[in-house]
């Protein structure tokens, strides 16, 4: 055996060209299945990630009657003393890092001419930045200030579609708290770019003060939402989400606390549903892989045929031809698996530490809703570099056995004939 | 003494845009009083109870027609309106695009009915803030009755003169936050006691709509408005035009025209 494994590994390094095409294959293959594995999840993780930092947050906290009504974007069933089930949710979790309260509401935004339907939120200026990131993604002007009244922040392209700027009035009209309608003009004192384009498009922002003079809802809180540190993978994020809603529920019985897994309940059931097609593109590369290895193994063995018949008529065996080409195959397996191992983790590295711009690759295209932007970083999985290794070396095993096989039965005469 | 009586004359569209334009009659009522150099106003109530009683009718059939511009475009709708007091209406367009599309009143619930996929839809919830068929009218509108008038305190405020007409100024303020509008100015003729002119505001004070009656018609001694125009004061330029023609009041209509089988039949 020791023989062989030598003749095998100087037959690898002899046949150069041939065993760099092998190795690039398994190479490539295996590489690019690493980083599709990685790049899948990491779409999954930004998608959430977003819907966390931008509409959702880490938890929310709300009524069962408003849940229940939720379609409706009711201006009731709000939250009984939600200061102090503001306090109470912050202390019901160490993961739970700040709260802040929001009330959505159906409203129009208009410029006398044109008049678009929107949902807007009322929120406390302070709190809310604390929470989540549209404070932070103010591209012009400025964020709301609570003392300020008469203000909002709204979409740069919401504002750009009314022909509006910064500082210009905005004439914003809504069913009261009293089902009766109110509209009045504010001042645009920040204009919004952030990753999601529904914000950009449709998003309107007041403070609790104008909201309460539009909609006459009298600190009316319909959702607190919660923040908690960006935990490293999007496991651990649904589970410690989870984890934390569970002891909201327990620390304010007769509210709903509603985790982000919940929260973005539709995104996760198209994922599962999509989970399916992501498998299948997987066995597709992983099959292109094969397919590759296959036939460069193969084109290898059937190459060296004569070879074959020169090694049996020096009194070589048949079982050991068989073992010294599947070993053959073995070897240029297990360096290209290696190596396609390493640059799968070479991608993933980039695509964690530095990311993809999807807006630079793809511009600003439709997700049909999903908030699907900003820069996708990858998430880190061994098991599918382990994955990955075994099955280069499965492939090249079974794909070199074959022809071996066949090689072995030929007579020596026919094998030296052979071209 | 409580007026009920105005409102009878809210068939759905038409006359109800002609209401608007009359504005709600009050609860409450106030006393009269001498302007600084015009003529002594009238009670309010006493006033309202003259416009009502021009508008009042057990029973309104006529064939009407929606002009509605908005965003530069103007769209024409017909129909067949009957109704019976204010309680009961159905509506059939009969416009090329809307042809068969019917609406039925009943007290206070809405439904329409859309022949092409054989579907009812009971109008509620925010739907019911939505401008009627794409007019700026809202379904809401349609919908409002005297029992609404309960939430709204009235006073003359003065004399004035309205497009040559001399007319009062009824001011209708909302007793309730649930009003459908906080504040209503009603142009009341003094001689024909028809509302010409209506201006409903939000709580905000800014003005939202305005009624104001284009057309009147002598039947039975009495003028009654055919021809009224509702403006959007949040959108330049958007405007509908209700006209009546073919109007019949007082006729036998069977209460059972007036039922969701009526509806889809």
């Amino acid at each position: 055996m020791g023989t062989l494994w030598k003749i095998a590994y100087r037959n690898v390094w002899r046949h150069k060209r041939r065993t760099a095409i092998t190795g690039v294959v398994l190479c490539v293959g295996i590489g690019l299945f690493i980083m599709a594995d990685s790049m899948l999840v990491g779409m999954d993780r930004l998608t959430i990630d977003n819907m966390v930092d931008y509409t959702e947050s880490f938890l929310k906290l709300r009524t069962p009657e408003y849940v229940a009504n939720l379609a409706g974007t009711p201006l009731a069933h709000g939250i009984p003393d939600p200061a102090a089930a503001a306090k109470a949710l912050a202390a019901a979790d160490p993961r739970i890092s700040a709260v802040t309260p929001r009330t959505r509401f159906v409203a129009r935004v208009s410029n006398y001419v044109e008049e678009i339907p929107v949902v807007a939120t009322a929120v406390d200026p302070e709190r809310d930045a604390a929470v989540f990131r549209i404070a932070a993604s103010v591209g012009a002007g400025r964020w709301l200030e609570a003392g300020a009244t008469r203000s909002v922040v709204m979409g740069a392209a919401l504002a750009s579609e009314l022909g509006l700027g910064l500082g210009d009035s905005v004439l914003v009209a809504a069913n009261t708290a009293y089902e009766n309608v109110n509209a009045d003009e504010y001042a645009i004192v920040g204009l919004l770019e952030t990753p999601i384009p529904e914000i950009n498009q449709s998003a309107v922002y007041v403070s609790y003060a104008d909201a309460d003079g539009l909609l006459g809802i009298d600190g009316l809180v319909t959702e607190l939402c919660a923040a908690a540190a960006r935990p490293p993978t999007f496991a651990a994020l649904l589970s410690g989400s989870a984890g934390a809603a569970a002891a909201a529920a327990k620390a304010l019985p007769g509210l709903e606390a509603d985790s982000i897994g919940e929260l973005a309940q539709g995104y996760l059931a198209m994922r599962q549903m999509k989970g399916k097609f992501s498998q299948i593109l997987i066995l597709v590369v992983l099959l292109i892989a094969g397919v590759g290895i296959v036939n460069t193994v193969l084109m290898s063995v059937y190459a060296r045929i004569r070879e074959i018949g020169v090694l049996r008529a020096y009194g070589m065996r048949p079982r050991e031809i068989r073992r010294l080409f599947t070993l053959e195959g073995v070897i240029v397996g297990f360096f290209g698996s290696a190596a396609g191992v390493a640059l799968g983790l070479l991608l993933v590295w980039y695509l964690v530490a530095v990311g993809i711009p999807l807006e630079a690759f793809l511009g600003k295209i439709d997700m049909g809703g999903i908030p699907l932007a900003g820069t996708m970083r990858g998430e880190w999985n061994l098991g599918t570099a382990a994955v990955g290794l075994v099955f280069g070396l499965v492939v090249s095993f079974v794909s070199a056995r074959i022809p071996a096989k066949r090689a072995a039965r030929l007579e020596v005469t026919d094998a030296l004939r052979f071209a | 003494m409580r007026i009920t009586m105005l409102r009878r004359a809210a068939p759905v569209f038409a006359a109800l845009a002609l209401a608007l334009a009359a504005g709600a009659v009050p609860a409450a009522a106030q006393g009269a009083a001498r302007t600084p150099a015009g003529p002594e106003l009238p009670q309010a109530e006493e006033l309202l109870r003259r416009v009502d009683a021009n508008q009042a009718f057990g029973s309104i059939e006529y064939s009407g027609r929606m002009e509605i511009a908005s965003g530069g475009k103007t769209r024409v709708k017909t129909m067949r309106a009957s109704a019976l007091g204010d309680a009961k209406a159905l509506v059939e367009f009969t416009n090329p695009e809307d042809r068969g599309v019917r609406m039925l009143k009943v007290g206070k619930e809405l439904w329409m009915y859309f022949p092409k996929e054989n579907d009812t839809v009971k109008i509620s919830g925010h739907l019911l803030k939505e401008g009627m068929m794409g007019s700026d009218l809202s379904y809401e509108d349609a919908l409002e009755s005297d029992a609404l008038l309960e939430k709204y305190s009235a006073a003359v405020l003065r004399a004035e003169d309205l497009e040559g007409r001399p007319c009062w100024v009824v001011e209708l303020k909302a007793k309730t936050p649930t009003a459908n509008y906080d504040r209503r100015l009603v142009w009341v003729d003094r001689e024909r006691y028809v509302g010409l002119r209506g201006e409903m505001y939000a709580r905000s004070g800014k003005l939202l709509k305005t009624t104001r009656v284009l057309e009147l018609s002598r039947i039975g001694g009495r003028w009654f408005p055919v021809s009224s125009e509702i403006e959007s004061a949040l959108k330049k330029g958007s405007r509908t035009i209700v006209t009546m023609s073919e109007l019949k009041l007082d006729a036998a209509i069977p209460a059972s025209r007036f039922t969701l089988g009526e509806l889809t039949k």
